[in-house]
């Protein structure tokens, strides 16, 4: 039994070879048209990309496919690092900045409202002794030029 | 290369508006000088006063604001 299937076998040796290698072919055929679809669906993928960027895939001169879109794009990324941070470092200036303004003129504000206050004392004080008689002097003219903030004419 | 998103812009007033407030020599105090004034003149003077100062200090503050340490402080 096993013997006459040899012989077969050997009589058809030449045929068997050849469908092996058929199908080790067909096998191959499938695998380049595959890794040749997917190549031209990279390539066409990374076309696409460059032209986001405003570049060319395509090799130009020397340079080859790709480069120069690759040094675009990062610029691109370092462009909006850079960006990113000089937004921030003015927008925590500024921030910065009014605070001392707030802080100053919260200063100025108060040294203000006390040297009215206490001119304002005074000036009542003096006032309260010209009111029998209506006759002021030198006190009551200093009083209102500290409430007014000025210095004395000469 | 790089330039930033967000940018301070400084938007100055003329320089007209950032004068420090005039603040011109007051009532003389010269002991030989008495006057008689009435008290409701009394009154109006102190008035006028209190509003320059007040007037003055809010000027002063307000171009302080806009240029740091423009204006002497209000005290001074």
């Amino acid at each position: 039994m096993i013997p006459a299937l040899f012989a077969k076998v050997k009589a058809e040796a030449f045929f068997l070879v050849l469908l092996a290698v058929a199908a080790v072919g067909a096998w191959l055929y499938v695998q380049y048209r595959q890794v040749s679809a997917d190549r031209d669906d990279l390539q066409h993928r990374a076309e696409l990309i460059c032209a986001g960027s405003g570049t060319d895939f395509a090799a130009i001169g020397k340079t080859a496919r790709g480069v120069r879109c690759a040094q675009t794009v990062a610029g691109l990324v370092k462009f909006k690092g850079d960006s990113d941070q000089l937004a921030a470092a003015t927008l925590a200036q500024a921030m910065a900045d009014h605070d001392a303004r707030q802080n100053n003129d919260t200063r100025a504000a108060r040294a203000a409202a006390e040297a009215a206050s206490s001119a304002a004392q005074r000036m009542e004080m003096a006032d309260a002794q010209a009111e029998r008689t209506n006759l002021v002097d030198r006190d009551w003219f200093r009083a209102v030029n500290g409430v007014a903030g000025l210095r004395a004419a000469r | 290369m790089s330039t930033p998103i967000v940018v301070k812009v400084k938007d100055t007033p003329p320089a007209e508006l950032l004068r420090c407030a005039d603040r011109p020599e007051g009532l003389p105090e010269d002991p030989a000088l008495i006057a008689q004034i009435p008290t409701r003149i009394r009154a109006g003077i102190i008035r006028l006063a209190r509003s320059f100062a007040a007037n003055a200090d809010h000027l002063d503050r307000l171009i302080n604001w806009n240029t740091p340490a423009a204006c002497r402080s209000p005290e001074g």
